[in-house]
């Protein structure tokens, strides 16, 4: 159905293919520093943040007062926003993902 | 100029990125089949252990001290490498993958460079953003870039040529570890009277091509600053890699799977050339680099890895799984100007230790006898006459979802973090 053309008449849709967009064009900025994480911790509704929860981390992103970050912290890494406390700053949480919505 | 970026430690560092609780512990690193160290940090250096440690003789020493131990996880470093050569691509008009954790970035040549500038941010930007430490060596030859590398350690990781005193540098470097000359070299060196790389680099050039062959008058070229090994020359091949840059952007996927298919045959022949098998595939993939802002849109730069069951010098699986890869980087709507394919951790192709259940001895023989047929014929009748057709033997995954990873003995091997959604690190 109209992706073959027998008649020789191009097809309407001709020069307007496209793919479906990319969600890692959407979700990610800087590839080279980008990090899939899992948020394993307790429900943080101010973050938005369910346990099981995707984030995606980058680590390209100047850290700021008030961001969503990863940072490393007695060993593990923890989920935070940022002041003046954190310690190592791993990466900004620049987006979260949830699958399985039913 | 030309710069040489090698990763400290690398394996170790890359088993360090997504483990928090190892910051500051000794780390080391295990081959294939878990025989023998292969890299360590520094922190595992300082208890005494050094590379080519057999396992079994130091495993209790290990244990003793502290020392965590990992599998080799190719895949891991393999994705850190791309994630590396991603970043110094946005500094370099070209790039050459020397290994996996060394590469050497071609910058244009400038009179007031900032080149230590660039060096630096390169590897601050390294440590901030893929979490791995490097050393950047900057130098007008890569002979000299190597051994500024080498030498980056005590200049805060980098090290530029043209801000140090060349002849006091070369009078204190021993010849035997120039790059390129090896240990029979530096023996007939030392007879002659030659022991260090001052000593090298006024060695005269028709003695050195008596003595030394082309590539150690090469040698003695590049310490006097100029550039007599090119692009992609390897003296000691630590991987094969083939590029080829598209005149005219290229857009449509079957051409590229033809171009590819023809860089990996060459790849491949000049593994095969060398007796070498490798076990790492990686394929790269890139527009022309944007410089307008607006342009940005147009970008792409993208590279996957894959671990092949065992190492093969094998066409056929080698196509069948950089095919694969490139289905997996190709975006619709994208000008493409450059691929390339890249073959990593060789061996030996007579060493390799036979799969259990796959790819039995008496197949290897097989395809290696396949192989040599079409060698012999695209000698006799011109390069890419012939070609084993495709077949697909790339078995990743086994029928339960797992990682067919029994194939090789890995006791200790860590979660591919960022290649596999069910290894991801986990956030607390």
């Amino acid at each position: 159905m109209g992706t073959r053309n027998t008649t020789g008449f191009p097809s309407p849709a001709q020069g307007y293919e496209k793919e479906t967009f990319d969600f890692n064009k959407i979700l990610i900025s800087h590839p080279a520093a980008t990090f899939t994480m899992r948020y394993d911790g307790r429900l943080l509704p101010d973050c938005g943040l369910f346990p099981g929860d995707i984030i995606i981390v980058d680590s390209a992103v100047q850290p700021k007062k008030g961001m969503l970050a990863v940072v490393e912290e007695d060993g593990e890494f923890r989920c935070k926003r940022l002041d003046e406390s954190v310690g190592v700053v791993f990466g900004i949480v620049t987006a979260i993902i949830r699958t399985g919505v039913l | 100029m030309i710069f040489h970026i090698d990763g400290n430690s690398f394996y170790a560092s890359c088993e360090r990125i997504f483990r928090p609780d190892l910051t500051g512990q000794p780390v080391a690193v295990l081959t294939n089949n878990d025989g023998v160290v292969i890299a360590l940090n520094q922190e595992c250096k300082d208890r005494g252990f050094k590379r080519g440690d057999l396992y079994f003789e130091v495993k209790n020493l290990c244990e003793q001290k502290g020392v965590r131990v990992f599998s080799s996880n190719y895949t891991l470093y393999a994705d850190i490498s791309r994630r590396l050569n991603l970043l110094y691509s946005e500094y370099g008009e070209e790039l050459e993958l020397y290994s996996i954790d060394e590469s050497f970035v071609y910058l244009p040549d400038w009179k007031n460079g900032g080149y230590t500038e660039i060096g630096r941010e390169i590897r601050e930007r390294a440590m901030q953003e893929i979490h791995v430490p490097v050393s950047v060596g900057i130098a007008p030859t890569k002979t000299l870039a190597k051994l500024c590398n080498k030498l980056a350690k005590k200049y805060g990781g980098v090290c530029s040529w043209q801000e140090l005193d060349g002849e006091t540098v070369l009078a204190s470097y021993p010849a035997a570890d120039i790059w390129g000359i090896g240990h029979a070299k530096a023996e007939l060196l030392a007879l002659l009277g030659v022991h260090t790389a001052y000593d090298l680099a006024n060695f005269p050039l028709d003695k050195a091509k008596k003595y030394l062959s082309i590539t150690g008058f090469r040698t003695v070229q590049e310490l006097n600053g100029i550039p007599a090994l090119d692009r992609n020359e390897l003296t000691r091949k630590q991987n094969i890699g083939t590029s080829k840059s598209f005149a005219h952007g290229v857009t449509d996927f079957s051409e590229l799977e033809t171009a590819l298919a023809e860089y990996a045959q060459l790849a491949v022949g000049r593994m095969r050339a060398e007796s070498s098998a490798c076990r790492i595939i990686s394929v790269y993939l890139m527009t022309a680099r944007a410089f307008r802002p607006e342009d940005k849109g147009k970008e792409y730069f993208n590279a996957a890895s894959a671990e092949l069951p065992s190492s093969t010098s094998y066409l056929p699986v080698i196509l069948a799984s950089a095919k694969k890869l490139l289905r997996s980087l190709y975006r619709y709507g994208y000008e493409y100007r450059k691929i390339m394919i890249n073959l990593l951790a060789l061996e030996d192709d007579t060493e390799i230790q036979p799969e259990l259940f796959y790819n039995n001895t008496g197949q290897r023989e097989k395809d290696k006898a396949v192989m040599s047929a079409c060698d012999c014929i695209n000698a006799k009748f011109g390069r890419g006459i012939i070609h084993p057709g495709t077949r697909n033997l790339t078995k990743e995954v086994k029928a339960d979802g797992k990682k067919a990873d029994w194939i090789m003995e890995r006791k200790m091997l860590s979660p591919e973090y960022t290649t596999d959604l069910n290894d991801i690190p986990e956030v607390y």
